[in-house]
């Protein structure tokens, strides 16, 4: 993949890489396979979480809710005590990327989440979203002007990771590719 | 989890070649799908999805019968919407017991299959 943009980064540094700069962003993360991806929100989580500065939500398509927990059960983090505080919130992404009124229930659980960062004295909310379910029904053009709609920088306190499978990514149409790198603020590639 | 499911489908008598990805599935069934009599394919895999899978293998040979598995919920307006249910043969919700395997496998190849 020949764009300027793209950061390659190791996964093992990818949870300081990502930290800085503070919020907010909107930013991709392509990743080659499910195991580089697990150590990203990983180490991510484990770091954030303890520190209690942040609130994360985290959208998988390749693995459950359970898997999600399991994997952060590995590296140390305390599931069930940061889901009780609602600082951490796993949720599929057939029901995130459900529409109410015309609305995803990502969106509204977003709002929400970012308020209660601002309630709490967070710094903000970070989201680790994977696009895997726009392929499955064929939605990719849906998907790619929802992620256009989305701002490059929010205006509220979140750091948006827009995640995709590397192989669900070459599905998209080389205009497509572009439009999307050019418009996040920082673009990944992960390396294992 | 392909390799798991082979050994469980091999110890019931089955002939099994298991991929772990989608896209070499589909090449290698393209030069060989006189061989085959049944797919099973997870619906959530990256490059080309189980859905996508299904349809192209079902326009080679409209006759090789499809299972799709999940761990997840399934939209059915949504999936309706991609694929035509007459197109699937059986869906399994993981986690796949063997016995629901094999009944599975044997109701889809006619029940004229024996396990064990």
């Amino acid at each position: 993949m020949k764009v300027a943009k793209l950061i390659t980064i190791n996964s093992n540094e990818a949870p300081e890489v990502l930290a800085v700069p503070e919020f907010p962003e909107h930013s991709i993360l392509i990743y080659p396979n499910l195991s580089a991806l697990r150590k990203v929100y990983s180490q991510y989580a484990k770091k954030r979480l303890e520190e209690g500065n942040e609130i994360l939500l985290i959208i998988p398509y390749y693995e459950t809710t359970d898997s999600v927990r399991a994997v952060l059960r590995n590296v140390g983090v305390n599931v069930s005590k940061y889901e009780k505080e609602n600082v951490l919130v796993i949720m599929d992404s057939e029901k995130a990327y459900q529409k109410s009124e015309g609305v995803y229930n990502f969106n509204l659980l977003l709002n929400l989440l970012t308020k209660r960062a601002d309630a709490l004295g967070k710094r903000g909310v970070s989201i680790f979203a994977d696009g895997g379910l726009f392929f499955l029904y064929g939605r990719e053009e849906e998907l790619v002007a929802d992620e256009m709609d989305l701002p490059t920088e929010f205006d509220t306190k979140c750091r948006c990771f827009c995640t995709y499978h590397s192989e669900d990514f070459k599905n998209f149409s080389k205009q497509q590719e572009e439009q999307l790198l050019k418009h996040h603020y920082r673009c990944f590639y992960v390396r294992e | 989890m392909a390799i798991v499911l082979k050994e469980m489908l091999e110890n019931s008598g089955f002939d099994v070649d298991a991929f772990t990805n989608s896209e070499e599935a589909l090449q290698h069934f393209k030069f060989r799908e006189k061989k085959y009599s049944l797919v099973i394919s997870d619906i959530r895999m990256p490059g080309v999805s189980g859905i996508q899978l299904a349809k192209r293998i079902k326009s080679i040979d409209p006759s090789i019968k499809i299972i799709l598995l999940t761990a997840f919920e399934i939209n059915k307006s949504e999936f309706d919407k991609v694929m035509d249910s007459k197109n699937v043969d059986g869906f399994i919700q993981k986690p796949v017991s063997m016995e629901r395997l094999n009944r599975e496998v044997s109701r889809c190849l006619g029940g004229s299959i024996e396990s064990g």
